[in-house]
């Protein structure tokens, strides 16, 4: 569904996977509206020095979290052009959006949140997918969580001293970095 | 034809067994604004309760909102006429955000409230999947902490809706409070907030 | 600059008027060339924050939640032309909702539309086109890194300051510019606007995390009943 959105012959929505700084440094990537405000065309920008350091798999895992993004993003547009179609998928998004006032409760940080409530069991099936489930179920849901440990859905599930929040932050650095991690090596390979 | 009386016959008692005489029903509206006050309010980890106390506190929120009038009136005065800049930073920023309370109740609707929600209430149980399906408030199972609705009070035009509530931390811990909700253009409820003193 | 004029009226006297003339014109010139370097150095490399920029400061920190750290640097970074124009997307998405809200015959439309009219409702009108021009024109660059007095706008919430170990180990420039140290999530002030007559001041931001997805935002402050700064909030959308 998210795929036909962007990819579907002519559709309004175009998204961008480009190689580039994004607009916040050392972000491993981010995802935009062009210039910052055109609607229904995206651009996600991919930390090249992320890029030519993370395994394959982090790549990917850091793909499908901007895919989410852009969507999510071209759903606000929707809504902005008077298209409610899709409002009951996004109504935890839009409470977020709502209720939020400090100033890290941003959209990013609604999406975030968004995506750690609904994503999570999506993500890891994509992942398996891709990898050809030569791996564990544990170790494709850990790294659906990436990106997403200040939610406070992850602080839930995975509290601070807990043994997966560790684990689940360590196998996500040694792949986004092709690194030894606290003991936890990649099992990724590099681009 | 038989069948049919005792059938009828059968309804009626179950459903009065079901439901005592006395016991008030949560209608849509209730509905309605219970479910964005937990939005509002409660994003994180609460258990809510299902049972609605009914306790009286009416004369305890007309208590507290002219006690927040009281501060609004004070500020907003310092706020016009201080020229102490020291005062004036404080007092201004108060009054702007209590200023919610200056008009929100007439004498008639407090005179009402009096009238009206002058005793404890019985409730019917709070059908709480209602709730939580258009919620992204997270039930915990287990007692604490917990949410437990008190009260639900309407002001005469019915524009004004008034949620009493309680946070229990623990056995021991607990906390009351009010969230009022404001009909706007008929058409939505806006949510105020809970009293802040 | 005056032992120089000394030096040539020593050594040509016979055209000791005519030099005066020039000398003068000279020394005007070098004058009003001095005035203007200092004007530009001001800009760039002597911007200091005044009681103003700290009281807006101290008033977005309020804001901040509890615990997180505050770079203790003022990056004076270019976030001009990033801020128009999510400040028009906003208006624009407020306007939409305002009038679906107002003339949709649609029930469950204008249910949706309303509180998020109401909640935006602060953007229409908040900065017209002039302001977004005189903004644009008076912001559209970069300046030097400053270090902010950090104690005295972190003295009315528990917020954090970094260690030193922090400062000595980040590199702000590096893309992986993440320190060792966990001091995370952390805010960094990234520049501060003001509109023309100063009635409305805008905080560019970055909240750095430890997951990497660190943000950008605005804050938007409105100067109320000239007294104090009334903090409206951040973009959203």
């Amino acid at each position: 569904m998210i795929i036909s959105r962007f990819g579907t012959p002519n559709t309004v929505y175009d998204w961008e996977l480009i190689t580039s700084v994004p607009s916040v440094i050392g972000n491993k990537a981010d995802t935009n509206r062009r210039n910052g405000s055109t609607p229904f065309d995206y651009v996600t920008k991919i930390d090249p020095t992320y890029k030519n350091q993370a395994t394959k798999i982090s790549i990917a895992r850091t793909i499908l979290h901007e895919m989410l993004h852009a969507y999510m993003i071209s759903h606000i547009d929707d809504v902005n052009s008077g298209n409610i179609v899709d409002i009951r998928k996004f109504i935890q998004l839009w409470q977020n959006i709502r209720n939020t006032t400090s100033p890290g409760g941003s959209s990013e940080a609604a999406q975030h949140e968004y995506m750690a409530q609904r994503f999570i069991p999506p993500l890891r099936e994509a992942l398996k997918e891709w990898d050809g489930a030569s791996q564990s179920n544990q170790y494709y849901e850990d790294l659906a969580w990436g990106a997403l440990f200040d939610t406070d859905t992850f602080k839930y599930f995975h509290p601070i001293g807990s043994v997966s929040r560790l684990r689940i932050m360590n196998i996500n650095a040694a792949e986004d970095n092709n690194n030894i991690s606290n003991g936890t090596s990649p099992k990724g390979t590099k681009c | 034809m038989k069948y049919l009386v005792i059938s009828i016959f059968y309804l009626t008692i179950s459903s009065c067994a079901a439901q005592s005489s006395q016991e008030i029903r949560l209608n849509k509206t209730d509905y309605e604004i219970i479910t964005i006050f937990i939005n509002q309010m409660f994003p994180e980890n609460f258990n809510l309760l299902s049972e609605v106390s009914g306790d009286n506190v009416i004369k305890r929120f007309i208590g507290k909102y002219q006690d927040h009038l009281k501060v609004y009136k004070n500020s907003d005065s310092i706020c016009r006429n201080s020229k102490d800049i020291e005062k004036l930073k404080i007092s201004c920023p108060i009054a702007d955000s209590f200023q919610m309370y200056e008009n929100l109740l007439s004498d008639e609707d407090i005179s009402y409230f009096h009238g009206t929600y002058s005793h404890d209430e019985e409730f019917e149980k709070l059908n709480i999947n209602r709730i939580l399906n258009k919620s992204s408030m997270l039930v915990v199972e287990g007692n604490y902490p917990s949410l437990e609705i008190l009260n639900i009070y309407y002001n005469r035009k019915g524009d004004l809706g008034i949620i009493a509530y309680r946070k229990n931390y623990n056995k021991n811990e607990s906390e009351s409070n009010f969230y009022i909700l404001k009909k706007m253009k008929n058409i939505w409820w806006k949510p105020l907030g809970s009293f802040k003193l | 600059m005056q032992l120089k004029t000394t030096i040539i009226f020593q050594t040509e006297l016979p055209q000791r008027v005519q030099n005066v003339k020039a000398l003068k014109r000279i020394v005007l010139l070098f004058t009003i060339c001095l005035m203007h370097c200092s004007c530009k150095a001001q800009n760039v490399n002597d911007f200091k924050l005044d009681t103003v920029d700290y009281d807006i400061l101290r008033a977005f920190l309020e804001q901040v939640e509890a615990y997180t750290y505050v770079d203790k640097h003022f990056f004076n970074k270019n976030r001009i032309v990033d801020f128009i124009g999510r400040f028009k997307y906003h208006v624009k998405f407020q306007r939409n909702a305002d009038s679906i809200c107002n003339f949709s015959k649609d029930m469950d439309k204008r249910k949706f539309y309303c509180p998020l009219s109401n909640n935006f409702a602060y953007f229409d009108g908040l900065i017209d086109e002039g302001n977004l021009k005189y903004l644009l024109n008076n912001y559209d660059n970069s300046g030097e890194v400053q270090t902010m007095e950090i104690d005295s706008i972190l003295f009315k919430k528990p917020l954090q300051k970094h260690s030193e170990n922090y400062y000595q180990d980040i590199d702000y420039k590096n893309g992986f510019g993440r320190a060792e140290t966990l001091e995370y999530p952390s805010v960094r002030i990234e520049n501060l606007y003001y509109n023309e007559d100063r009635s409305v001041a805008i905080i560019a931001y970055s909240i750095y995390n430890n997951s990497r997805e660190s943000i950008n935002n605005y804050y938007i402050f409105k100067k109320t009943d000239g007294i104090w700064w009334k903090p409206l909030g951040s973009f959203k959308l």
